[in-house]
């Protein structure tokens, strides 16, 4: 049955109306060669019967007047029929009274008188009695050979079968042709449904021929096309429009990111403009510090419209423009104190990169101005280590430095330092995660924060 | 007794199928009127009487052989009709000595005697459905109906069509085929 379900519609079909005309044609044929054969034989014996009944009645008065050369004589008139091939005329008493023989040679055997005809080796045996006016004057018998029947028999079989083969090719033929009636649709259907499928043309449609239920499939599928193919066209056309419309947004967003870049650098240069007036050590380096605050702020925006999406940057790339601004902030130059990054390639938001940005702005300004004082130049070395952890749904920040290192006996959340505080205040507040300080051999900061759906 | 009687009948049988079966070379003349009195049977059998032929209800049951002439056939007739039927009945064997004892006849086997009285017969049983039969070659054509003729050393049968239909009797065409046919009579298209 599987195999049945895997042929083509088109065999399908051919199989079914096959699989119905065959048998019945067959059948029928077989019913018709019996029946053809069992009326040859009933013709045959029906002949065989008249003829003996003639014979008998001509026989007649031979028997009554005991003319054996007359009765005789009646049954050489047999000669005419070929098929008759021996002639026994018995008396009332069973005694053989004539006889006549194609072959001229007489039967071995003489008949047992039967009251009916029958068939046997390739004869038909006919026993007829011949009766007049109430008398009996004795029995006929006739020998008559099959061979015509059965030649007659083989040339019907053999008409029969050519006939059946003939309407079996002529089945075949029509169900090729009928099938196509069905099949030609749902095939066309099918190449169609193909065609839009691999080519996504919506523009195929099917020709409908007829109002049966194949003509209102592709009645069906044709309006359907129509509606996908407009809606698909409204759909282009909403999507058009909002293209044009996120494109407007991206731009006018890119002017914005890059309005509030130059507006952070125009504070941050008012801030290094007032600082280079400020003679108090102390004070400009304030004015120094926020400044470079506000550049790292800056950088975020910078980073931002220069980013393809304009919601998240690359986070590494960030640091490192960050660190660049520090040195130069700074002015320290490249190879004086080390800074080993090992940051994982994150894209984080806005929400999220400008307090993570400031924590370690504040973290490793805070390490570069306090922590090398007492070492020799090229000894101090700064360890920036990011890393998510995504199945945990968590970022682990460390900064740490190989400094003199904190106080124990100073709490770096208690402390003067705005920058320490800043940090604390940020991871705490806005990041919603937790700052821990590892005293030792330097200072170390570690820092966990969830990131939520803010890195990715 | 029984036993006799039943074995003098079955030899006479024997003797008469032997008569008439085996082909008659030289036919003597005992033999021969044997043989045409079984013939006489026998044709009886393919000839048709009108229903109201009988004179009385005892002549139904009985079928009147009438003999005209010297009587050839000796006691062989009484002997052979004795218990054996025609047509079912009966047979009655009457030698005619007049015209008038023609009533009840079915058949009548003329011998050869006066030509002036057997054409006085003949003539008296013309249109009456009464078989006549004889044997002479001298009745030929004279209105008798059946005429038995030895010819190649068996008896032939001789019709005469124009006798048969005068008669009003009907005669099987079965007979007609075996016989030869003289006076024939053409059946009206």
């Amino acid at each position: 049955m599987k195999l049945f379900y895997d042929l083509s519609i088109k065999s399908k079909l051919i199989f079914i109306i096959l699989i119905i005309t065959v048998p019945s044609i067959i059948i029928g044929f077989t019913i018709a060669i019996a029946y053809t054969l069992d009326t040859q034989k009933k013709e045959m014996i029906y002949h065989a019967n008249v003829n003996a009944k003639l014979i008998g009645e001509y026989c007649v008065t031979p028997l009554a007047f005991q003319d054996s050369t007359g009765a005789e004589r009646v049954l050489n008139r047999l000669e005419s029929v070929p098929n008759i091939v021996c002639g026994l005329l018995f008396d009332e008493k069973n005694a053989v009274f004539a006889q006549y023989h194609q072959s001229h040679s007489p039967e071995k055997k003489l008949p047992e008188i039967k009251s009916s005809s029958f068939f046997h080796n390739g004869y038909l045996h006919v026993f007829q009695p011949v009766n007049y006016m109430d008398y009996f004057y004795g029995t006929i018998y006739l020998k008559v050979s099959t061979a015509n029947l059965v030649e007659k028999g083989k040339r019907s079989v053999a008409t029969m079968v050519c006939a059946m083969l003939i309407l079996v090719g002529a089945s075949c033929v029509l169900a090729w042709r009928l099938q196509k009636v069905v099949s030609d649709p749902i095939l066309k259907l099918t190449e169609v449904t193909k065609a839009i499928s691999n080519e996504a043309d919506l523009s195929l449609r099917l020709n409908q021929k007829g109002t049966d239920e194949l003509g209102m499939l592709f009645n069906g599928f044709n309006t359907m096309l129509d509606q996908i193919h407009t809606r698909e066209r409204e759909r282009d056309q909403a999507l058009h429009e909002i293209r044009c419309s996120l494109k407007e947004k991206e731009v006018m967003l890119k002017e914005i990111h890059h309005r509030v870049k130059n507006n952070l650098q125009v504070i941050s240069s008012l801030l290094s403009l007032q600082a280079r007036h400020i003679e108090d050590k102390a004070s400009r380096e304030m004015f120094i510090d926020c400044q470079n605050r506000v550049r790292s702020m800056a950088l975020v925006h910078e980073k931002l419209y220069e980013s393809h999406d304009l919601a998240s940057i690359d986070f590494s790339e960030y640091i490192e423009s960050l660190l660049e601004g520090l040195y130069r902030s700074y002015h320290i130059e490249p190879g004086k104190n080390e800074i080993n990054m090992q940051v994982q390639n994150v894209k984080m938001s806005i929400d999220l990169a400008v307090p993570c940005g400031l924590v370690i702005h504040e973290l490793v300004s805070n390490a570069m101005k306090h922590a090398f004082r007492e070492m020799d130049e090229g000894q101090g070395e700064i360890d920036i280590i990011l890393l998510y952890q995504k199945e945990k749904s968590c970022i682990d920040l460390t900064i740490k430095d190989n400094g003199i290192g904190i106080s124990t006996e100073l709490d770096f959340r208690k402390t003067d330092s705005l920058g320490l505080r800043l940090a604390v205040i940020l991871v705490e507040d806005q990041l919603k995660g937790e700052i821990n300080l590892e005293r030792g051999q330097g200072t170390a900061f570690h820092i966990r924060f969830n990131p939520g759906n803010s890195v990715v | 007794m029984v036993k006799q009687r039943l074995f003098i009948r079955t030899g006479s049988i024997i003797l008469l199928f032997v008569f008439v079966a085996l082909p008659f070379r030289g036919l003597s003349q005992p033999s021969e009127y044997l043989l045409k009195a079984v013939f006489l049977e026998k044709i009886s059998r393919f000839i048709e009487w009108p229903e109201n032929h009988a004179a009385s209800s005892q002549e139904e049951n009985e079928f009147v052989i009438g003999i005209a002439g010297d009587n050839p056939f000796g006691p062989n007739l009484n002997q052979l009709y004795k218990d054996q039927k025609i047509k079912n009945k009966n047979v009655k064997i009457k030698y005619l000595s007049s015209v008038q004892d023609l009533e009840g006849c079915h058949l009548l086997f003329i011998a050869p005697s006066d030509k002036g009285e057997i054409q006085q017969l003949i003539q008296s049983v013309k249109k009456k459905p009464i078989l006549t039969v004889s044997d002479s070659d001298e009745l030929r054509g004279s209105g008798v109906i059946i005429n038995l003729l030895v010819k190649d050393k068996k008896i032939g049968l001789e019709i005469d069509e124009k006798a048969v239909q005068d008669s009003g009797l009907q005669v099987s065409y079965l007979l007609l085929k075996e016989a030869s046919i003289i006076h024939p009579v053409r059946t009206q298209e």
